[in-house]
């Protein structure tokens, strides 16, 4: 077996970072962090838990999003649009443990099958924080032979 | 030319660290009788060397159930050193058929971490302990997502950069594939590697390589890009004349990025560490530098002045009768085998070229060298590899007038107009306000 195995992954699409600021897959849950549609100050988190299909929507104070009704509201399916961009559809599919392949966020969205389960808002605002983190660390002109196993991402 | 020959024992090594990736991938808390007789094969092979005390010491605790960090260290020196040997022996057939002169490094003793750097490196052991327990091929979230606030501290650190880099990888890969074990052929040799490299990097900083200032001309030749979602790392070849001495070198730039920041403002990154060379891959010219430090392993640190002259072509540059160093010794492994080469009046069939597969599994999407463009290029800059079998990873190309490379990718970052970081930093105020 070879020492060096990039995972495949498609080139990332050009993302909507203006509207979808944030989007990750990470501990279980793909989340992200929406712009709102109408107010240039108000940002909102939508998340989908893997496997539940259970998902939510809040502003950044914590206040449930008004458009959450049986099944997901216009945050949730732009995140989800803006992961398939990132991550590409086959890979935001099987994160989440969908049965069949999907290549829409609104077809993903309707094979979830979830329900309206509520998570602070603050636990995805820390993730988005700490992304932000590694852009602030400083360059480095000294080798780095350890990045020789990394070509994706 | 033709195929290099393998050198004896390159592929008997690899079966003995197989071997040991087996027992990572299923856990050593849930060792079999079959697998420690595998890990008795390891130790007897090492019978006789400087390692074999402790290899075998290792090997018969935990066989005993004795699951302390220093036995799995122990391995993980043992499969370091087999990789270090097929290593040298691959690069030294290498070296010969290019005719390239190898030299050896010289290093001195690591720094010895203060007591910051200790408890973080300690931090990061523990977990890598556990992976080990598990085993690689049986991680969920839950054993996984813990090093997130270990990884923190590490990346603060400077002393820190090359086990931060690996660590944030290594993990965010595992992420990426939890629960490992529903995956079907998992890149368990792989997954061994960088599990071996990151846990014998929290016992020790790397050695510092002796250095000198260096004066005088480089031509770059061409970049390999590596990169995963939070680092990206610019390794520029290139051949540095010296008086009348040609050596071969390179000349890391390495930025800490998101994945929001894609396509050509990675350029954006990794252009202020080192403006002039970063412009030289895309329009080739001469660089006199002068007073910049070169370690004694051929790593050209940028931190010198530089004066940029004539045009030059790289598909023309005669790497013959070149200084070539070696890696530091804890750098040996056939990955980073990379021994720049350059062709012209070339035609590449099949995806071959001077008798050598042209691999494409490490040329970077950043890379602007695409597979057609690959194919019908009738001169190129390549680096030879090793990992299962000899290759050529391309960098750079040219078909008649029309070059292939970076230099598109570069041009494009310097007319962003909305930088992605611009816009998060925006958006992530308006969350902090409110």
């Amino acid at each position: 077996m070879s020492s060096f195995v990039p995972h495949p992954r498609p080139k990332p699409k050009k993302r909507k970072l203006q509207k979808v600021p944030f989007v990750e897959l990470f501990d279980g849950r793909l989340q992200g962090v929406v712009s709102s549609g109408s107010d240039i100050h108000r940002v909102y988190v939508s998340l989908i838990q893997a496997g539940t299909g259970n998902y939510y929507c809040s502003t950044n104070n914590n206040r449930p999003c008004g458009g959450l009704g049986g099944g997901g509201c216009k945050h949730i399916a732009e995140m989800v649009s803006n992961a398939i961009d990132q991550y590409g559809a086959e890979r935001v599919a099987r994160y989440l443990g969908l049965p069949e392949e999907q290549t829409s966020a609104w077809g993903i969205i309707g094979q979830l099958g979830g329900t309206k389960e509520k998570v602070e808002s603050g636990e995805v605002f820390a993730r988005f924080l700490d992304y932000l983190r590694y852009v602030e660390l400083p360059a480095s002109a000294e080798p780095r032979p350890d990045m020789a196993w990394f070509v994706t991402g | 030319m033709s195929a290099p020959e393998l050198p004896a024992g390159v592929a008997e090594a690899a079966g003995l660290t197989a071997g040991l990736d087996a027992v990572l991938g299923a856990g050593f808390a849930r060792l079999t009788p079959d697998q420690s007789a595998r890990l008795g094969d390891l130790a007897a092979a090492f019978t006789g060397t400087p390692l074999g005390p402790t290899v075998s010491e290792a090997v018969a605790a935990l066989g005993r159930g004795e699951l302390l960090a220093h036995h799995l260290a122990a391995l993980a020196a043992a499969r370091a050193s087999l990789e270090g040997a097929r290593a040298d022996a691959v690069l030294a057939v290498l070296a010969a058929r290019q005719g390239l002169t190898l030299e050896e490094p010289e290093v001195s003793a690591a720094p010895t971490p203060g007591p910051e750097v200790a408890v973080r490196m300690e931090s990061a052991r523990q977990w890598l302990v556990e992976l080990a327990l598990a085993g690689l091929c049986q991680l969920d979230n839950a054993t996984i997502v813990p090093v997130m606030a270990t990884l923190e501290g590490i990346q603060a650190h400077g002393a820190m950069g090359g086990l931060a880099a690996v660590l944030t990888g290594f993990a965010n890969e595992l992420l990426d594939h939890a629960p490992t074990s529903a995956i079907a052929d998992p890149p368990l040799r792989r997954w061994a590697d960088l599990w071996s490299r990151c846990l014998l990097g929290t016992y020790a900083l790397p050695e510092v390589p002796t250095s000198r200032a260096v004066s005088g001309t480089l031509t770059v030749l061409g970049a390999d890009i590596r990169h995963h979602d939070h680092v990206v790392s610019l390794v520029v070849h290139g051949l540095l004349e010296e008086g009348g001495a040609k050596r071969l070198v390179r000349t890391t730039l390495t930025a800490w990025k998101v994945d929001a920041v894609a396509g050509e403002e990675i350029w954006n990154l990794v252009r202020p560490i080192a403006p002039e060379l970063v412009e030289a891959l895309a329009t080739p010219k001469a660089l006199a530098v002068s007073g910049m430090t070169l370690w004694s392993t051929g790593d050209l640190v940028w931190d010198g002045s530089v004066s940029v002259g004539a045009a030059v072509d790289p598909f023309a540059v005669d790497l013959s009768g070149a200084l070539l160093v070696a890696p530091a010794p804890r750098d040996r492994h056939p990955l980073q085998v990379a021994v720049p080469v350059v062709y012209s009046g070339i035609a590449v069939t099949d995806r071959v070229l001077d008798g050598l597969a042209v691999d494409l599994t490490r040329v970077s999407h950043y890379s602007d060298y695409d597979p057609p463009e690959i194919d019908s290029s009738d001169a190129m800059v390549a680096l030879l590899r090793y990992d299962e079998g000899f290759s050529l990873q391309p960098l750079a190309g040219r078909k008649g007038k029309k070059v292939f490379g970076p230099a598109e990718g570069i041009a494009a970052a310097a007319k962003v107009k909305a930088p992605a970081l611009d816009v998060l930093r925006e958006r992530a105020s308006k969350l902090l306000r409110a």
